[in-house]
């Protein structure tokens, strides 16, 4: 699953520490999202959208098959 | 439910779950005493624990052995454990780390992989042990049983429980 939120943040001036700090991860789980690495969980991507004040497909894009 | 408090996927009370691991590295300190205890008391000699043959040696040594690490272990546990619950910082940095849920997932699986590793050598080592000792080929294959119903066991509480 692809998602914006390096873009996001980076349009915002936002350090991956501080999204990290604000959603309750570590800087290295935030590192794998933006690498697609890994899928966050519903809690997590529910707690980033808010963050941006966005909904979650906005910022996590489902791919189909 | 304590199947929930257990196994879900709940946020961990890091205070809480260190002055538990502090409670258990005492719980390591006692039984590392006990078992350097137990080599001093049976120094006599008993029918379980002849401490007057080769073996015997070997079983004192490798219980002072096991106690010393133990107690070591339990140590280290209270002291680190402390040093969080002392340091706000750094209990809040663990916080983070302990609840993050990509760590817990690493963790779990882990310990998952560890297990398929673990049956696979168990069966390489039952294939290898039916041509050495018929002791250990016996004792390989309880192990295997053992593991298989803990296995079983999990799979039956995970799926009430989630």
């Amino acid at each position: 699953m692809k998602n914006r939120i390096q873009e996001l943040r980076k349009e915002l001036k936002i350090r991956q520490e501080d999204l990290a700090d604000a959603v309750g991860v570590t800087r290295q789980t935030i590192i794998s999202l933006e690498n697609g690495k890994y899928n966050a969980s519903l809690q997590l991507a529910y707690k980033i959208a808010r963050y941006f004040g966005k909904q979650i497909e906005d910022i996590f894009l489902f791919e189909e098959g | 439910m304590w199947l929930n408090q257990l196994f879900g996927n709940n946020s961990i009370d890091i205070a809480k779950r260190c002055r538990t691991r502090m409670k258990v590295g005492a719980g390591f300190m006692v039984l590392g005493a006990a078992a350097i205890g137990m080599v001093f008391l049976l120094k006599g000699g008993t029918p379980a624990l002849d401490l007057n043959t080769d073996v015997g040696e070997f079983i004192s040594e490798y219980y002072t052995g096991l106690g010393v690490a133990l107690m070591a272990a339990g140590a280290a546990l209270i002291i680190k454990n402390r040093r969080y619950l002392k340091n706000p910082q750094l209990l809040k940095k663990r916080e983070v780390a302990e609840n993050d849920e990509r760590n817990r997932l690493i963790g779990l699986r882990c310990w998952a992989y560890t297990g398929y590793a673990m049956f696979l050598v168990l069966y390489i080592g039952i294939l290898i042990s039916g041509f050495i000792s018929i002791t250990v080929l016996v004792v390989l294959q309880a192990v295997i049983a053992i593991y298989a119903l803990i296995l079983l066991a999990f799979r039956i509480l995970l799926n009430r429980c989630m």
